[in-house]
């Protein structure tokens, strides 16, 4: 059985009025803030999430690439990886990359890229007040979030 | 004030009748002025019951006893002509009054004929003043064209006479008439009203004032529905002006709440619209942020430079070792073999090295612009989504204003009201309509509402309630005025009769001063004092005697015409009687024959100088009318002559005319 992204069991309720069609929109909306963020959930939190898809659905599927080598950067960058190491690089890639699974990334890649995930919704839990309740009230702080994790990460 | 009535006989004519035509006048020269005393020979066969009988009926106005024997008998004998008259001149208060009596024998009728000076001229028909009316009629004619009949009734106790003639010529019998009127009236008036008994009355009475109540209360009732109605119609106009109001005001509302719900809808497509791009810009993580964007494509940039994936897969070693030679022409040894496989496994497999190739083509273009306009776009969205949110709040609280005007609670009401009065306003026309109409088909009066019938219903009652209650009115008054005039009718004879009875005595006494027969009172007979029996010439006496009293007592100054005045009595009381006759009446007409004259005339002659001695006779004896043409003066017709001389008179010894 392929190994399938998973998500904080309490996102679900979290998301829950912004209604959107896929799971996949609130796992990509916690990932972004964690990559932006570069917070991980360490491991014992890891236990309460749940899977939900084994690969990326449209309107991720497109963009899967991007996505993909967004966290890469980011997990190189975080392990402090050089980038100009051709053999550590090259290890990450064929630990977290196969092209056996329709997500193109290994169990592990999947796992770290889960903690990210994990890590963004605790950040986004932390900074709103209340559930968010429309969709043009959390892209606006979404946005704001990203913008100001990013200037303060980078 | 008693008041003097005189009537005189100036004279008659007859024409073609029974009795000999002539014309007589017993006027003194050429005024009105009358004999007192006219004695008027007539053999018997002469006509004397004709000429009776038609003075009677020309004084009476009643014809019957014409009518009773026959017109025709009455006809001249031998006359071819069918026409006859009688013609009776008399001078009333001093007034010409002259009545006709015209025979039609082929037609056996007889009609009368009145002319009054005071009057209209010649009438058809027997109409005298008024005034002497009250004799002229059969009633009282009789007593002053005196029946020598009539002078034994008044002694006869079962005759009832005198009292008759007591109340006819005092007239005292109008109070009784009047009793007999008001009781003929009265039930005129029951027979009118049908209401004879108090309950009849008190029927009527109820009847009417329920009619009437009834009447008022629909009255009333009807007052109250039109107020209602112009209420109600009132009401009905203010609502209707308030509805059409609210509806126009509404409309406006309602237009800008359509308005402002199609510029929501058009706002949430676009918000939609929005969302979605906002959606897919957001799921770009390139789109997301500039950092984002820079480290995908130095990811992508570090592989390049790190010449990740290699250009030769592991895949070329493996079968490389399986080869006998390398490329480089050495033989595959062991050691080679050891070596590549060594080497091998540095490399990536060529499925990998597909998927980081496509790793890498997410780079991005060098140019940055793409990324800034992805995410200017995404916040310009993000903008836009601001906005449209603002809008779309904006709308809907207006929308949400709007609506909180629009009261349609309160317009239901009203319009509920509206129809409740509607409702109203047609049960009230409908009920006033009943009080309108012109029938009802209600079978009792309470039942009835039409305010027409009613009227017309108490109009009848009132007529019906007002008849029986002037009858009952009528009753009451008629039952004293009959009281009051029955006590003064016994009142007025007891005292007429007292006095008559006092005045009879004093001419008897004078007729018959050796006699000592007097009356002793007046009842229904001339009650006698002492005496039960009494000789013709007695009754005769106390007759004149007791008529001279009862004109005189009245009032009345009439003719007195008498058959044979001294016919039934004897010789010796004759003078006595001739002594009574001047003072009888102002004018006293006797029809005598010869043999009356002796024992009369003397005495009479000794008594009254203004006597006229006129004989009337057929002129069939030559002799007789040889000597009558010798006389003072005669006037000749076809068939008599009548004589107006004493000596002639006296010398006439006819008495009686063979035809």
């Amino acid at each position: 059985m392929a190994d399938r992204f998973h998500a904080p069991v309490e996102s679900r309720d979290w998301f829950k009025k912004l209604g959107f069609s896929i799971r996949m929109y609130d796992y990509y909306f916690c990932l972004m803030i964690g990559l932006a963020k570069k917070r991980k959930a360490p491991d014992d939190e890891m236990v309460n999430s749940e899977e939900f898809v084994e690969y990326f659905p449209e309107p991720f599927g497109s963009g899967k690439s991007k996505i993909i080598s967004l966290f890469l950067e980011t997990e190189l960058s975080l392990l402090g990886i050089d980038l100009s190491n051709r053999k550590t690089v090259q290890k990450l890639l064929m630990e977290y990359i196969t092209p056996n699974s329709l997500t193109w990334l290994t169990k592990k890649g999947i796992s770290e890229m889960d903690k990210y995930c994990a890590g963004g919704f605790e950040i986004l839990r932390d900074e709103f007040d209340d559930r968010p309740a429309s969709k043009y009230a959390f892209f606006l702080n979404f946005e704001r979030l990203i913008s100001e994790a990013l200037a303060t990460t980078v | 004030m008693q008041t003097r009535t005189s009537l005189n006989i100036l004279g008659w004519k007859s024409n073609n009748l029974r009795c000999p035509d002539h014309s007589v006048s017993f006027r003194k020269g050429e005024d009105n002025d009358s004999h007192r005393i006219t004695l008027l020979q007539m053999p018997n066969g002469t006509g004397k019951t004709t000429l009776w009988k038609l003075l009677r009926t020309a004084l009476s106005g009643d014809k019957t006893e014409l009518q009773e024997d026959g017109i025709i008998e009455f006809k001249r004998k031998g006359s071819k002509d069918d026409l006859g008259s009688f013609d009776v001149s008399l001078l009333f208060n001093g007034a010409m009054l002259s009545i006709e009596i015209d025979f039609d024998f082929d037609s056996g009728t007889v009609d009368f004929w009145t002319t009054y000076s005071k009057g209209k001229g010649r009438v058809q028909g027997f109409h005298p003043p008024i005034e002497a009316m009250r004799f002229l009629n059969n009633n009282f004619a009789r007593f002053f064209i005196f029946d020598g009949e009539l002078a034994s009734n008044f002694l006869r106790k079962d005759s009832g006479k005198t009292r008759e003639v007591i109340d006819v010529i005092s007239q005292l019998g109008d109070l009784n008439n009047i009793n007999k009127f008001l009781s003929k009236y009265y039930e005129a008036c029951i027979d009118n009203c049908g209401v004879s008994t108090l309950q009849g009355f008190n029927r009527r009475k109820s009847a009417y004032q329920e009619a009437k109540d009834t009447l008022n209360r629909r009255k009333k009732e009807l007052e109250k529905l039109e107020s209602d109605e112009k209420f109600t119609e009132d009401s009905l106009e203010e609502l209707t002006t308030r509805a059409d109001d609210y509806i126009q005001t509404q409309k406006g509302i309602r237009e800008g709440i359509e308005g402002l719900e199609k510029e929501l809808r058009n706002l949430d497509a676009e918000y939609k619209d929005l969302e979605n791009r906002a959606l897919n810009l957001i799921t770009q993580p390139d789109a997301l942020s500039k950092h984002f964007a820079e480290g995908i494509t130095k990811f992508s940039d570090s592989l390049d430079k790190l010449k990740l994936p290699e250009n030769v897969a592991r895949e070329f070693f493996v079968e490389l070792r399986d080869e006998d030679n390398c490329i480089c022409g050495r033989p595959m040894d062991k050691e080679a073999q050891r070596e590549i496989k060594e080497q091998e496994t540095k490399l990536l497999g060529s499925e990998i090295i597909t998927v980081l190739n496509q790793l890498k083509s997410s780079k991005l273009p060098p140019e940055i612009q793409k990324f800034e306009d992805k995410n200017q776009e995404l916040k310009a969205v993000l903008g836009k989504i601001k906005e449209n949110d603002v809008a779309r709040r904006n709308c809907a609280t207006e929308i949400e204003m709007k609506k909180n005007t629009i009261d349609d609670e309160n317009y239901v009401a009203l319009i509920e009201k509206k129809r409740n009065l509607e409702i109203k306003s047609e049960e009230i026309s409908i009920a006033i309509e009943k009080y309108r109409a012109i029938n009802d088909p209600a079978k009792n009066i309470k039942s009835t509402f039409s305010i027409q019938v009613l009227e017309k219903e108490l109009k009848k009652r009132e007529k019906e309630y007002l008849k029986s209650k002037e009858a009952q009115a009528f009753q009451v008054k008629s039952q004293l005025t009959k009281k009051l005039l029955k006590n003064a009718y016994q009142e007025a004879q007891r005292t007429i009769c007292s006095q008559i009875t006092k005045d009879t005595n004093a001419r008897i006494e004078q007729v018959m001063p050796y006699n000592s027969i007097r009356i002793a009172g007046i009842e229904s007979y001339l009650h006698l004092e002492g005496q039960k029996g009494s000789s013709e010439g007695e009754k005769l006496s106390i007759a004149y005697a007791f008529l001279t009293s009862l004109f005189h007592e009245c009032g009345y100054y009439l003719p007195f015409i008498v058959d044979s005045p001294a016919n039934p009595i004897d010789l010796e009381k004759r003078g006595k009687i001739a002594e009574l006759v001047p003072k009888l009446a102002d004018q006293f007409i006797a029809f005598t024959i010869s043999s009356e004259r002796s024992g009369f005339l003397d005495a009479l002659e000794k008594n009254e100088s203004d006597i006229q001695y006129l004989t009337l006779f057929r002129n069939n004896i030559p002799s007789i009318v040889e000597k009558a043409k010798h006389a003072k003066a005669y006037k000749e017709t076809g068939n008599g002559m009548l004589v107006e001389d004493k000596s002639f008179f006296w010398d006439f010894q006819i008495q009686k005319e063979e035809d």
